[in-house]
């Protein structure tokens, strides 16, 4: 095992460390803190539990959230400025803000009950909006919830945003070159975050003036239920990119310069199930997919809009794609 | 759905009867029993090396048993039972269709002394009955229960030994109990020494042990199977042809849940880690899972909403209807390969979501007494695993590692190094990479085989900078920085025609060759030369010596035989002859150019040349002797073709091609780094308005934000010393990325490096900080009333870092220190010295105050408890503690720093 924090050199992605999470049931979702320093997982058992894991990997269970009275689908962290804040979402219809106390021991922040079905995705926005989280119920509406600095909750709920269920939600990253001019206070960056839902459909949605969440765009391609998108981070790359995944074997990479209006898109090669979870790496080259076939797969792309496996021992169906520049060999 | 598994023939013969136990005391062995042997089998654990972040951590079963038992060759044994035993882990009870009942311990350790009991035989009392079930109890191991079928109406049907007390004649069971009728199956209750479950001809009833008699009975068609779950102590499961039943334990009520499945139910079993889960296995095969309400403590642990009780489903879903959280999966492959077989199989040890078959081979095998002659058409018996209704996440974090969980197993993984960005950079920054090129390129080289293009970047820059410094050539550095060589040298890279092809060798020594290699010269060939550092950079400087310090021979070499033409190639050959005898690649380069130019009219010694040029690994001495040699008209791809980096090519291309050629060189090495974004390319480009794509697919393709950073704040300063206006699309997209690195570094929580990198880069650009943060103004105010207590409005503490302001001693506070001046409220005191807030760290009798610094006075504090104190006494306090030094705080201040 690595120790002191040394990475293994030969190996391609190999496990470090195994964490035995105590969990009775299902992992639903797992989520690293912005320093990546905890780690919080959901699961089935309806607990969240949370770990602090040090530089060699090793980690120690700090706190057991009982709260939730049905599985727990997703959690999330918020910004650290706003202080150790998590929120959960949960089959119980309830959203949970917890937050950490002096010592160590977590606290119900702020309850919403504001959905009649599960509540199934979570996301902080980028700190530049407040303490602002969007979830996605299977009432088919999306809540947009913020504590403002006045220290209020407001509640903004778009009914009816997909038809069926949402399924995933994720924001648009707040670096936006456009509006990047030093010094300068033009325009403020879009807020937006993009849904997936059981409508096949993909919809970005952007607030107004008025505070009054608009749909701007419907992306539709996939042939069924959407399970999952993620914006990738802005990293300077002068594109927005969004993956979805869904229940159709497909992950679909859409892509638009700034100030253009077209979305192309990229297929990846066929998956042999259905997809369970897209996220992008921090620095958004690198998108891990995972199907239902319990099997990860790690793309990047390469030159020329090519993505490739960099892990294609497990992606039978998804050969590499052949790059000029290892074609020499 | 379509399913995960593993499979794994193994040795086990056909039989009419397969059975696979769990071990009772190892939840990593389990057993399978055939009437003729029992064979155990371990699950391997699989070693961290061997996990791979793509599958989820399944065990593998052992192809062959750790250890195995031939019972019976005439295959008379009917029902087997392993011992919950904690010193003797593999002792199991087989009963036989002749009443007999034998101990049998299968461990190889000879050493441990055996219980007595072992190997004994003893029969059902008297009765020459066959066994039909048997169970040891889980508290009182030595007790075990069988089950015997009824003939005489007064015949017990059910009785409990205690083993260890077994007389020859037999009858001493503890219990004889007499049911009413022949008894198919019995379980006792988890954790319980008194409650056994068992199903007779007439239902299935709770015997109550303590009080030695039946208790609740439910009358039922027979019933085979029967399970009870172990987790959640709740609930007890049978099943009979196509139909399940649950019973509650605690009610025993007839009714409590039953269903039914699409074909004859072959096996029962309970989830062993997730509570209450039961699994069902049909003939098909079929799977079925049920999870019934969720009890902790005996309290149902289910969602009360207005529409009804919700509970849990294996798949998480929940529902208020018991029938609802059934969910079933059909195993077409197993079907397809093994149709009509019987399987058995267990739940998996360390899956929720996973189960165990053990598919029984396919045609019988021979009698055990010849299976050393197996013979080659059956189809073993075959372990398999299989996974329903699982899925993975995955949590990305900015050091690198991801976290992925699949089931209920959590594992940490690694990004290869070059994918994991924030590892280079935090090395990288922490080595000194900065805005210096010779510094840069001492980082990149140290740090290995990483990015050669850094190291051929870092390279001309540095040349470049030295180069274009205070020399009166008509050449701006700026300019040459920022619109490349491009722009600068090769528009006047015509040669001039006196100073036409240099070249002491005669135009065309062997006719049809053409010309042997011409050493182009023009002052403006020499200006690129020297720019991009294949020229000494000024008097002293032996770049050969540095070039062979850095384990560049090749380079060195080919440098030599550039600059220096026809005497160059004799220098070189004394170079490569140093090194000769050590390295092939060396005498065998030094041969070559030893026959330069005495022998370019021997055909044969040319091609041999060339022919062994291509063995060459250095790819730099691999073109030397290939230029020398080759016709000029293959020179243009020699050059075009090696891999060596474009600044390099480029070097080569204005020594020997001609104006004409050079031309399109450079045409086609412009295009070449820009599809393919050669960041050491930007030489050619700049690292103005063309270098800026270049510097973004870099960054597309490599993460290396850092690099990208660096240069492009480069791009800034060059600009601002030419004075020309950078395009607001690109300052806005420099700005963007040095806010996101700045971002990234503060996830990375490289607080520091980015202090040095932001003060750095504000040198570098002649900037100050923002108004907002140079003008910032810090003062101290009473908590109780607002009043400042740092008395002197002039002396206002500006531009500390947030957590950290100095306070200077306790002559500015106006009243004796201990409480506000305004309201006499008490101030604050630092929570490891109790003084008050204004007052000096060096007061204290511990400080030594001869390592004071100037920032000892200063304050800081826990951006979580809000506890403060002196800088210096905290950062001594934290040396050897986590926790905040306040006694009445448990907050661990530390971990926010860690």
């Amino acid at each position: 095992m690595a120790t002191s924090g040394t990475i293994p050199p030969a190996t391609p992605v190999g496990v470090l460390n195994t964490i035995e999470t105590g969990h009775e049931d299902i992992i639903h979702d797992a989520q690293l803190d912005f320093y990546g320093k905890r780690l919080a997982t959901c699961s089935s058992d309806h607990s969240v539990k949370i770990f602090r894991i040090l530089s060699d990997g090793s980690h120690q269970q700090t706190a057991k959230l009982n709260r939730h009275e049905g599985p727990v689908w997703q959690v999330s962290w918020a910004h650290p400025k706003f202080g150790s804040v998590l929120a959960t979402c949960s089959y119980d219809r309830r959203i949970l803000f917890w937050q950490e106390k002096d010592d160590g021991s977590w606290d119900v922040l702020h309850e919403y009950r504001g959905h009649t079905s599960s509540v199934n995705s979570i996301d902080f926005s980028p700190p530049e909006w407040d303490l602002t989280v969007a979830c996605a119920s299977s009432d088919g509406a999306i809540s947009v919830v913020t504590h403002t600095p006045t220290g209020e909750w407001q509640e903004k709920k778009i009914v009816n945003a997909h038809d069926i269920g949402c399924n995933s939600i994720s924001w648009a990253p707040p670096h936006n070159p456009q509006f990047l001019a030093p010094g300068m206070v033009a325009d403020p960056a879009p807020v937006r975050f993009v849904s997936g839902g059981c409508d096949n459909l993909v919809k970005i949605w952007q607030r107004d003036e008025m505070g009054e969440w608009k749909n701007i765009e419907v992306l539709s391609k996939h042939s069924d239920w959407v399970r999952s998108v993620a914006w990738a981070p802005a990293t300077g790359i002068v594109e927005e990119v969004i993956a979805s995944g869904g229940q159709d074997l497909s992950v679909i990479i859409w892509k638009r310069p700034f100030e253009t209006t077209e979305w192309t898109t990229v297929v990846l090669p066929p998956f042999s199930d259905m997809i369970w979870h897209v996220s992008w790496s921090l620095m958004g080259n690198i998108l891990a997919v995972s199907s239902g076939d319990n099997k990860v797969s790690l793309w990047h792309e390469g030159t020329d809009q090519a993505w490739d496996c960099i892990n294609p021992d497990v992606h039978g169906t998804a050969e590499p794609v052949q790059t000029p520049n290892n074609t020499d060999n | 759905m379509s399913f995960t598994k593993i499979s794994y023939p193994v040795e086990i013969d056909h039989h009419s009867k397969l059975e696979l136990h769990s071990s009772p005391n190892d939840k990593y062995e389990i057993a399978s029993f055939t009437p003729v042997e029992i064979s155990v089998f371990r699950l391997e654990t699989i070693s961290l090396s061997d996990l791979k972040v793509s599958n989820l951590p399944l065990s593998l079963v052992s192809t062959r048993p750790t250890r195995s038992y031939l019972i019976d060759p005439t295959a008379t044994a009917v029902c087997v039972a392993w011992k919950p035993d904690k010193n003797y882990k593999y002792i199991f009870a087989v009963g036989f269709s002749n009443a007999k009942v034998i101990l049998l311990n299968l461990s190889p350790d000879r050493k441990l002394d055996i219980p007595t009991y072992i190997n004994d035989i003893f029969q059902g009392g008297g009765f020459k009955r066959a066994c039909t079930s048997m169970a040891w109890n889980p508290t009182q191991p030595n007790y075990l229960a069988i089950g015997y079928p009824k003939i005489h109406k007064p015949d017990q049907s059910l009785r409990i030994w205690d083993i260890t007390k077994l007389t020859t004649e037999g009858n001493n069971s503890l219990y004889p109990v007499i049911t009413t009728g022949h008894l198919n199956a019995l379980s006792w209750v988890a954790d319980s020494a008194q409650h056994l479950v068992y199903s007779n001809l007439g239902g299935v009833g709770l015997y109550d042990f303590s009080q030695a008699q039946l208790g609740k009975h439910n009358k039922s068609k027979v019933i085979n199977g029967i399970c009870t779950d172990n987790l959640s102590k709740l609930y007890a499961a049978g099943y009979c042809d196509c139909r399940v039943r649950v019973w509650s334990l605690e009610a025993f009520n007839p009714n409590f849940f039953s269903f039914h499945t699409q074909h004859p139910v072959v096996s029962i079993c309970w989830s062993l880690l997730r509570h209450s889960t039961l699994i069902v296995m049909t003939s098909y095969p079929e799977i079925y899972q049920l999870t019934l309400p969720r009890h902790e403590s005996g309290i149902i642990n289910a969602a009360t909403t207005e529409e009804g009780v919700f509970y849990p489903t294996p798949n998480g879903q929940q529902s208020h209807d018991f029938a609802r959280n059934l969910i079933s999966e059909k195993l077409h492959d197993i079907h397809i390969m093994h149709p009509d077989s019987r399987f058995t199989f267990l739940p998996h040890p360390t899956i929720v979501s996973a189960i165990i078959i053990l598919l029984p081979s396919t045609q019988s095998s021979p009698p055990p007494t010849q299976s050393s002659t197996t013979t080659q058409s059956s189809i073993k018996s075959k372990f398999l695993q299989v996974i329903l209704h699982s899925h993975t996440v995955l949590a990305m974090s900015p050091q690198g590692p991801l976290a992925r969980a699949s089931d209920i197993n959590l594992s940490l993984c690694y990004f290869p190094h070059h994918l994991s960005p924030a590892d280079t950079i935090h090395r990288r920054i922490q080595a000194g990479y900065c805005f210096s090129p010779v510094t840069n390129l001492r980082v990149c080289t140290d740090m290995g085989s990483m990015g050669e293009e850094l190291v051929a970047l870092w390279e001309w820059l540095g040349s470049m900078e030295t180069g274009l410094e205070g020399r009166g050539h008509g050449m701006q550095l700026g300019d040459v920085m920022l619109n490349g060589l491009a722009a600068n040298v090769l528009c006047l890279i015509q040669t001039n025609k006196h100073d036409y092809e240099y070249c002491d060798v005669s135009p065309d020594p062997i006719g049809d060759r053409g010309v042997s290699p011409c050493w182009h010269y023009s002052p403006n060939r020499e200006m690129s030369l020297r720019l991009l550092g294949w020229l000494p950079s000024g008097i002293g400087d032996d770049l050969t010596e540095r070039l062979l310090s850095e384990n560049k021979l090749g380079k060195a070499v080919l440098q030599i035989v550039i600059s220096e033409s026809n005497t160059g190639v004799r220098r070189a050959i004394q170079l490569l002859r140093k090194v000769a005898s050590s390295e092939r690649d060396a005498s065998i380069a030094a041969m070559a150019l030893a026959g330069y130019p005495s022998c370019l009219q021997n055909k044969y010694w040319i091609e041999t040349c060339i022919n062994q040029a291509t063995t060459l690994t250095d790819p730099y001495l691999r073109l030397c002797v290939r230029i020398l040699y080759s016709h000029y008209s293959d020179l243009y791809n020699i050059i075009r073709n090696e891999h060596i980096p474009a600044n390099d090519k480029f070097i080569l291309a204005c020594s020997y091609l001609s104006d004409k050629d050079l031309d399109r060189f450079r045409t086609d090495l412009l295009k070449e780094i820009e599809t393919k974004s050669l960041l050491e390319g930007l030489f050619l480009t700049g690292l103005g308005t063309r270098g800026i794509p270049i510097m973004r697919k870099y960054l597309l393709e490599s993460g290396d934000l850092l690099t990208v950073c660096i240069l492009s704040s480069m791009t800034l300063k060059y600009s601002l010393d030419m004075g020309s206006l950078v395009p607001p699309e690109i300052s806005k997209l420099i700005d963007c990325w040095w806010g996101c690195l700045c971002d990234y570094m503060d996830r990375t929580r490289l607080w520091k490096e980015r202090c040095r990198l932001q003060i750095a880069r504000n040198k570098l650009l002649n900037q100050r900080p923002p108004d907002d943060i140079a003008n910032a103004k810090w003062y101290i105010q009473c908590g109780y009333c607002g009043k400042r207590i740092s008395g002197d409005d002039r002396k206002e503490l500006r531009g500390r870092k947030l957590a950290s302001i100095h306070l200077s001693t306790e002559k500015n506070v106006s009243t004796s220190g201990s409480c506000c001046p305004s309201c006499y409220k008490p101030l604050p005191r630092c929570v490891v010295c109790h003084r008050h807030m204004g007052s000096s760290a060096e007061h204290v009798p511990n400080g030594t105050g001869v390592d004071s610094k100037p920032t000892d006075d200063w304050i800081t504090w826990c951006q979580t408890c809000g506890h403060w104190g002196h800088s210096k006494h905290l950062s001594d306090w934290f040396k050897e503690n986590t926790c905040c030094p306040s006694p009445c705080c448990s907050c661990q201040c530390i971990w926010n720093d860690k």
